[in-house]
């Protein structure tokens, strides 16, 4: 019998090696001591000049907190996002680093159980349009209807801008609960292909915002890009992202013509005004506002004079909308320990042999009760109840 | 009514995966089990690593087999030269073709010291029918439906079976599931969900 180990590519192994040690933050010195050969033995295998041995994997494979197949299994997928992040420039506080890290863990995740199930994402990513000379938000209007016009969404308010971005356009896209500070995060892989991690803690508005601001990116191609409050200096990519969201979602004649048809016989611009059409598109009051002071159809400050005359509260919201605010469905999902695409794709790789309940568990970084419960929970037939009606294509 | 067992000799050891381990934590009754059944019930290096990462998440699999060994009812080992081939064909290769390290390297242990696997998933169990013919497989079911512990638990034995079911979420194989139904009874079976709905609800 041939070893499996020895009929990979070295080269393969090697890389994904280095990935591992990366992913646990270790130094190579620190990866070769533990495993009690020379640093320049632990690069040689890193780069598939050495093979490595089976009990060396192990100790590796123990000492970054992984299993050998974890990082062996053939169709184990290695995309590794974090470098695009580390590139940036800038120095991230922790918080976007995990954030970084669950996107670079969800992505792996969804390709592989993607991989093995056959399923093949469709990608129809719209034409590139690099970032120009002259005015970012000028070029960011014009994009962005043009990405409108591409989707064939015309003029018309957008309600559900993420199913937009995952079925339309064949972005992943992830609902989790990040710190406050982040929205969202961007990363384009030719692999993985374009992935968006979003705040589930966030309102749904202001995610709908975060989302389109993260199409902006894809448009653009930008490698990656974190969507942080903290960020002091904005780029040039930032700032035509955030013009981008804003007239994606709100394009300028229809913000008119809803505004002139919401505010007739009214000479003032009243909580009620906001709370409807900053429903009607499916963004925060607060940007609803402000997009209404840069299309000068309200003064500049109307937005702070809200928050300084007893502010616009979830409960007049509630009064005004009634029943039409429905459940914010996203993060009701991300309240769960798996989201619930993951957790079906799961389901079927579980139920098909092609993994097991181990694999999966590490795969999906959750322990093996927490696992049953979402593998018997998204099969209410139960574990072995297969008298459901077949699917026909 | 006892469904068919395939246990071995005494003298057999018999290796707990990962899984065993924790259907016999959520039984509340590990220690009583294993003590009465008189065994040298070893877990595989790997399984005790994997426990030990679960701890980190909040979860007390690791801590309870902390006890089961310091209890000496279980040991750990690690695979030697002997099994590593086999762990490593049960681990490096096509995803449907291998398990992860706990699995495989309980599969190996058994097979290095011609012992038993307790390992409750298709998976697992057919990988070691091909791989490993040779190695024997017992249910973590089989734990407890055994005369032994049938005498041993007594009255307690349909609780300890209903929270291994309700609190690990414990799989059966089929083979098991009248024997089950028998033993809790429809009402607390059909609270178990672990169970197909052909037992929860017959």
């Amino acid at each position: 019998m041939n070893s499996p180990l020895e009929t990979m590519n070295a080269r393969e192994v090697g890389e994904r090696l280095r990935i591992a040690r990366e992913d646990a933050k270790l130094k190579q010195a620190e990866a070769a001591e533990s495993i009690g050969v020379a640093r320049t033995t632990l690069v040689a295998i890193e780069q598939g000049q050495r093979r490595v041995r089976m009990d060396e994997l192990r100790s590796l494979a123990r000492l970054y907190g992984k299993s050998v197949n974890a990082l062996l299994r053939q169709e184990a997928v290695h995309a590794d996002l974090l470098p695009r992040f580390r590139k940036l420039g800038t120095s991230y506080p922790d918080a976007v680093e995990r954030a970084a890290a669950l996107l670079n863990h969800l992505t792996r995740a969804e390709v592989e159980l993607e991989n093995l199930l056959g399923i093949q994402r469709v990608r129809n990513y719209p034409p590139e349009r690099p970032i120009l000379a002259g005015d970012v938000c000028v070029q960011a209007e014009q994009d962005a209807l043009e990405l409108r016009q591409w989707l064939g969404l015309g003029h018309a308010p957008i309600q559900d801008v993420l199913s937009i971005l995952e079925r339309q356009l064949g972005m992943r896209v992830f609902v989790r609960k990040l710190p406050a500070e982040i929205s969202g995060l961007f990363a384009f892989d030719e692999g993985a292909g374009a992935c968006v991690l979003l705040n589930a803690n966030h309102r749904r508005g202001r995610r709908n915002l975060s989302a389109a601001h993260e199409a902006g990116h894809l448009v653009t191609r930008q490698p990656a890009e974190v969507l942080d409050r903290n960020r002091s200096e904005e780029t040039r990519e930032e700032r035509y992202a955030h013009a981008f969201s804003r007239c994606f979602m709100m394009p300028a004649r229809t913000v008119k013509e809803q505004f002139q048809e919401m505010t007739a016989g009214s000479k003032r611009l009243l909580r009620q005004h906001v709370i409807l059409l900053a429903h009607i598109f499916s963004v925060s009051r607060e940007a609803l506002v402000r997009r209404l002071e840069e299309l000068k159809l309200v003064r500049a400050g109307a937005w702070e004079w809200f928050e300084s005359n007893g502010k616009i509260t979830d409960e007049q919201e509630r009064e005004v909308l009634g029943d039409r605010l429905g459940p914010d469905e996203r993060a009701i999902d991300a309240q769960a320990v798996v989201g619930s695409r993951l957790a079906l794709l799961a389901s079927a790789a579980w139920r098909q042999g092609l993994l097991s309940e181990g694999q999966i568990a590490e795969l999906l970084n959750v322990d093996r009760v927490e696992l049953r419960r979402i593998l018997q929970d998204a099969e209410l037939e139960g574990s072995n109840g297969d008298d459901a009606p077949e699917l026909l294509a | 009514m006892t469904p068919p067992s395939s246990w071995p000799d005494a003298a057999v050891p018999i290796i707990l995966d990962a899984s065993a381990v924790i259907n016999l934590n959520g039984s509340g009754a590990a220690t009583e089990i294993l003590s009465a059944l008189q065994r040298d019930f070893i877990v595989a290096q790997d399984v005790y690593e994997e426990l030990k990462r679960g701890a980190r998440n909040g979860r007390r699999d690791f801590e309870a087999l902390e006890n089961l060994i310091g209890q000496d009812v279980v040991r750990r080992q690690d695979i030697s030269a002997v099994g590593i081939d086999l762990f490593e064909f049960l681990t490096v290769g096509p995803s449907a073709m291998t398990l992860d390290d706990g699995e495989a390297a309980t599969i190996a242990l058994a097979f290095e010291l011609s012992g038993v696997a307790v390992i409750d998933e298709d998976k697992g169990r057919r990988l070691a029918q091909q791989t490993a013919a040779a190695v024997p497989l017992l249910s973590s079911v089989e734990l407890f439906c055994n005369p032994i512990v049938e005498r041993a638990l007594a009255s307690n034995l349909a609780d300890a079976v209903f929270c291994a079911l309700q609190q690990s979420r414990m799989q059966v194989l089929s083979s098991h599931h009248a024997w089950i139904l028998e033993l809790l009874g429809p009402e607390r079976a059909s609270l178990c969900r672990s169970l197909p709905r052909s037992v929860r609800q017959p």
